[in-house]
């Protein structure tokens, strides 16, 4: 395995984690009164760590394209 | 889908990721769904406990400390040990082909990229893999 391939690797491992937190504090934030701009910030971060992983995906994919 | 079996027995579910955050996340959650839950940190636990059996399911990280989730899957094999526990799905974070093809090869059922799930569709998928 190469080292970009590890590095993707670990970067969405920590990205995984990232989602899940966000996902469990959306839940927390669902059964309580949380002011609706919290909940909008909640959800940019959620996004934004959903496309960091697809682009990590990609990178790791193209590497590996253009590796073989 | 049933939580316990025939006897009525929680079913049991191993859960074996050595990121910390994740494996506490994965076993709260599957706790509050009901089940019975155990874990373990690195691949020479997870051998140990795979060895004693009687899981419904195991969920196997495939990098691990100590010995690798495949590793241990063939050390189960190599001791005729591999049908102790009912079924194993592998956890990985990018779809290694060649990986995950020698996991189905070892009697693996199926595997998940981690980083696709959210823990309530994590749970989906562990309710289907265990009907």
């Amino acid at each position: 395995m190469s080292n970009i391939s590890l590095s993707s690797h670990d970067l969405l491992g920590k990205l995984t984690i990232l989602k899940n937190s966000l996902f469990m504090l959306n839940r927390k934030c669902e059964n309580e009164k949380w002011e609706s701009s919290d909940k909008e910030y909640l959800k940019n971060a959620a996004e934004t760590v959903e496309k960091l992983i697809q682009e990590v995906k990609e990178f790791s994919l193209e590497e590996k394209i253009s590796s073989s | 889908m049933e939580k316990t079996d025939a006897a009525g027995l929680k079913k049991r579910i191993l859960v074996v990721e050595d990121e910390p955050y994740l494996r506490d996340l994965y076993l709260e959650i599957l706790k509050e769904e009901g089940f019975k839950v155990d874990s373990a940190s690195d691949g020479e636990e997870a051998y140990a406990k795979m060895k004693a059996g009687g899981y419904d399911l195991v969920l196997l990280d495939i990098m691990l400390p100590k010995m690798d989730g495949l590793e241990v899957l063939r050390k189960l094999k190599e001791n005729k040990l591999q049908n102790l526990n009912k079924a194993v799905l592998l956890l990985t974070n990018l779809g290694q082909e060649t990986i995950i093809s020698e996991g189905v090869s070892l009697g693996v059922r199926g595997y998940l990229i981690k980083s696709d799930y959210t823990p309530d569709n994590l749970v989906k998928e562990i309710k289907e893999a265990l009907k």
